[in-house]
């Protein structure tokens, strides 16, 4: 193989890596859909404790998160590292909407000065993950 | 000497399997269709070429059903990404002229 021949093949693996890593970018959608979603729960929940308005919530929730994992699911590209990402973004998420939720509840019941903030740091971590991957789907390898 | 050609992957080389192992390389994954539309090549030819990567152990090969629709998703083994690497490692070299200049610049 000739030295313009190796060029040519590495130019040609850049520009598909390139386009296949592109078709990853939806994992960012992902993350603002789910970050704005838990974001309005945690907001509902903290500021309109009531048992309707809570189970209202709780019920839309779910229904979007179902909507937004069978849209998942059907994406063709799994980005690369996104099982382990999205696990320490889920993780995150986990501790950050149990810590608001129970330091709130007990501690700060309806005031908006924790619960409006705790509700925009239950949408970072898969914001932050999201970002990542579609950083990840931008860059060259 | 060792020349960089010498360490280049006879399956990996040809160039429509070189896109398919590049493409699938970027991803964890990928639907057949995706891959077929990435690499500009007909369903048959991928198809051909999937079972060469995976009769050499480089790709895996995953057919699921989502609701009515079955799906074929490919992607790279370990021992496909590490050939892959040490193709690209050795078309590198080659490209950069880290090797031994022979007459014909091969």
């Amino acid at each position: 193989m000739r030295q313009n021949e190796a060029r040519e093949a590495l130019a040609l693996a850049r520009k598909v890596e390139s386009r296949a890593r592109s078709g990853g970018g939806w994992y960012m959608g992902f993350g603002l859909a789910f970050g704005a979603a838990s974001c309005l729960l945690t907001l509902t929940i903290g500021l309109y404790p009531t048992p309707w308005a809570m189970g209202l919530a709780m019920g839309l929730f779910w229904v979007f998160l179902a909507v937004l994992i069978t849209w998942a699911v059907t994406r063709a590209v799994v980005p690369r590292g996104f099982g382990r990402l999205h696990g320490v973004g889920m993780g995150v998420w986990g501790l950050a909407y149990g810590l608001v939720l129970l330091l709130g509840t007990r501690h700060f019941p309806q005031d908006p000065s924790w619960w409006v903030p705790g509700a925009v740091v239950t949408a970072l971590p898969l914001l932050v993950t999201g970002y990542l991957s579609l950083r990840r789907s931008r860059n060259s390898a | 000497m060792n020349h960089p050609r010498d360490r280049l992957d006879e399956v990996i080389h040809a160039p429509v399997r070189f896109s398919i192992v590049a493409a699938l390389a970027a991803v964890e994954s990928a639907e057949f269709r995706f891959v077929r539309d990435t690499v500009e090549i007909t369903d048959s030819a991928l198809s051909k070429q999937v079972t060469v990567l995976e009769k050499a152990g480089y790709v895996r090969v995953h057919k699921i059903t989502v609701g009515r629709r079955a799906r074929t998703s490919l992607a790279l083994t370990k021992e496909g990404r590490t050939a892959f690497a040490e193709h690209v490692r050795a078309l590198g070299e080659i490209a950069s002229g880290e090797t031994l200049r022979t007459p014909d610049g091969a």
